[in-house]
């Protein structure tokens, strides 16, 4: 079955403990890898759970490879994969256990792959699944997804507490997985490095609204980092300046990019990276929009 | 196929992409007919966005260098296709205009301009036997 | 059906690296059986400890996070009820049978005569115990997770167990439970039917709860 969304979110709402997810709206075209940025508590967690359906939600539709998600009636197992923080599978279960655990649940599950994955992983099926390291155990579920043959991966914040190696690893993983064009990656993270090259799409998140959601390229080109000297500043509140940082030596602020015409000579105008936006849009959010630090 | 992408270059990755591959097919390293590799794999060789090599692409068959073929894959063009005659005589203008341009601010008059692209051809054609 | 056996089989995986524990306290059991004289406790005593083992799975889950894990398996809610509570049925046949086997074998080497009537009503009244803590602490376990409903959900092993005492002093002649259950076939039907009913209940009553829940 092909269908022409991976992911299809409209206005997506749940109060959930003290927190709300506002009118939540993103699309993943199958075949692409959507990035899911933003600070921590921003709701990322609790719109994959709303995908997932562990969440009853509140208003809006949540559509998954083309099926309705409704926490009462949930499609076939196979077709996604889930990997978290750190897995979800009984602590003192072998890797062997883990195995015989799932495989009954899918109906594309295939041993031989998954005993190749785990060799290819350097994963040992009489370790226990406490005592696997943090990369080890993302391996371990990302080897359980691809032995179904799932066709969407959700990775929620799979790479924090992870060594650079490992995300190296994870990223060479989904490269391999991106090459079939029916499979689609939705991935959380804070840490935009990881999303910098790999992403097509990108969703920022904050305080449970969507910021943006679109082409990775259209939301780069839609900003940019300005640098200058102390007199060069833009005036506080200058439209389509998004924050501004002042120093003893200068300022550097993040604009949106039809703002950036017209500076004085001597003003460095450079693109802006995923972090540059996530940080400095993520700061706007603190009501610190035009902030001065360290003038004596 | 030889691509090297470079994170520091400033340069769009897609347009990295399109400016070895057509240097590639100009020098002879590709020629008529070559499949490409298809946008998928070669996102997974240099573990970049599909969208990013798809641009690319789109962009080298837009200016004439390959045809996508749906389903099938990149096709090189013969390189002496119309586009990519006009795209190589743009080329060419656009380095002209910055040799006049440097010309201008150093002050030289159009008949040393001459001299010097002259002299240039000289070289350049002894340099070819 | 076959996805309530799926979840049971994995609810089985999911404790089965508690089983030493659990047979070492069945050990325990036994050598209380001993210790009593009294074969038939063997029963009580191992069904106590059913009890207590039906709330492993719900501690392993709320420990490992496995309301995930029932999530990408796509198990429905429904099932994940249901399947809790066949589960604890089938443990409760299971260690029926496992200690009224090790009960005849313990009257028979201590010379002493257990009937098929005395073991029937001790595994009757085991039955109402088990049918109405489980009854009580699941649907606590399915609202607030394991680990939240813990202390409410022991409430009602403790309510039994001062049942028990209090009757015990009440009328310290009286004949125990199971004797006064014995001659009568008809009340023990009454208990196991009771009993019964008491787990659909329990049973609908956390298909709501867990059906609603955000997990």
């Amino acid at each position: 079955m092909t269908t022409e969304n991976a992911l299809a979110v409209q206005g997506l709402t749940k109060s959930f403990g003290g927190f709300a997810l506002r009118d939540v709206t993103l699309t993943l075209p199958t075949g692409y890898v959507m990035g899911f940025v933003g600070p921590n508590g921003a709701g990322k967690t609790t719109t994959i759970k709303c995908l997932l359906g562990m969440l009853r939600i509140d208003g809006g539709t949540v559509e998954v490879l083309g099926r309705r998600v409704d926490a009462g009636a949930p499609g076939p197992a196979d077709d996604v994969g889930v990997v978290l923080d750190r897995p979800y599978y009984v602590s003192d279960w072998r890797l062997d256990d883990v195995e015989s655990a799932l495989r009954p649940f899918y109906s594309r599950w295939d041993g031989d792959r998954w005993s190749s994955l785990l060799d290819r992983f350097e994963l040992d099926r009489r370790r226990k699944v406490k005592d696997l390291s943090r990369g080890m155990g993302m391996k371990l579920m990302v080897a359980a997804a691809l032995s179904h043959d799932a066709r969407l991966l959700v990775l929620d914040e799979p790479t924090s507490g992870l060594d650079p190696a490992a995300r190296d690893e994870l990223l060479t993983i989904l490269s391999e997985f991106l090459e079939d064009e029916q499979h689609s990656v939705l991935f959380s993270t804070h840490i935009t490095t990881d999303l910098e090259r790999i992403a097509d799409y990108v969703t920022f998140i904050r305080d449970g609204a969507i910021v943006s959601t679109g082409t990775k390229d259209d939301l780069l080109d839609a900003y940019r980092v300005v640098r200058g000297g102390p007199q060069d500043a833009p005036p506080p509140g200058t439209p389509g300046f998004v924050s501004t940082r002042r120093h003893g030596s200068g300022f550097e602020a993040l604009a949106r990019a039809e703002a950036v015409r017209d500076l004085p000579d001597g003003v460095v105008v450079e693109p802006a990276s995923l972090d540059d936006i996530v940080i400095h849009v993520g700061r706007a959010s603190d009501g610190a929009f035009d902030h001065a630090e360290g003038s004596l | 196929m030889r691509v090297v992408i470079s994170n520091t270059a400033g340069v769009p990755l897609y347009e990295q992409i399109k400016e070895q591959v057509k240097a590639a097919i100009l020098a002879g390293e590709l020629r008529e007919g070559d499949a490409l590799p298809s946008v998928r794999s070669l996102a997974k060789d240099l573990r970049i966005s599909v969208i990013t090599t798809t641009r690319a692409y789109a962009d080298l068959a837009r200016e004439g260098f390959v045809t996508n073929v749906q389903g099938k894959g990149s096709f090189v063009l013969p390189a002496s296709s119309e586009l990519v005659r006009e795209q190589l005589l743009r080329d060419v203008e656009d380095g002209l205009t910055a040799a006049l341009t440097a010309a201008r601010v150093a002050g030289l008059g159009r008949d040393e301009v001459v001299a010097v692209l002259d002299q240039l051809l000289t070289i350049h054609e002894e340099g070819n036997q | 059906m076959s996805t309530v056996a799926a979840f049971v089989r994995l609810d089985a995986l999911t404790v089965r690296p508690q089983l030493r524990s659990y047979l070492f306290l069945l050990g325990m059991g036994v050598l209380f059986g001993l210790m009593l004289e009294d074969s038939s406790s063997v029963i009580a005593i191992s069904v106590v400890y059913g009890i207590l083992t039906s709330s492993y799975a719900f501690a392993i889950e709320d420990k490992d996070g496995l309301s995930v894990l029932y999530g990408t398996l796509r198990v429905p809610r429904d099932v994940v009820v249901v399947g809790r509570y066949v589960g604890a049925l089938l443990m409760f046949v299971v260690i029926g049978a496992v200690s009224t086997a090790l009960a005849a074998l313990l009257s028979a080497f201590q010379g002493e005569t257990l009937t098929a009537t005395e073991v029937l009503a001790v595994l009757a009244v085991s039955f109402a115990i088990f049918a109405f803590t489980i009854g009580v602490q699941f649907p606590l376990f399915f609202a607030l997770g394991y680990t939240r409903a813990k202390l409410l959900a022991y409430l009602p092993f403790l309510l039994v167990f001062a049942a028990v005492v209090a009757f015990t002093q009440a009328a310290p002649d009286a004949q125990s439970l199971p004797a006064w259950l014995e001659p009568s076939a008809g009340a023990g039907a009454v208990v196991v039917v009771t009993s019964l009913a008491v787990l659909v209940a329990s049973c609908l009553v956390s298909r709501r709860i867990y059906g609603r829940k955000d997990l």
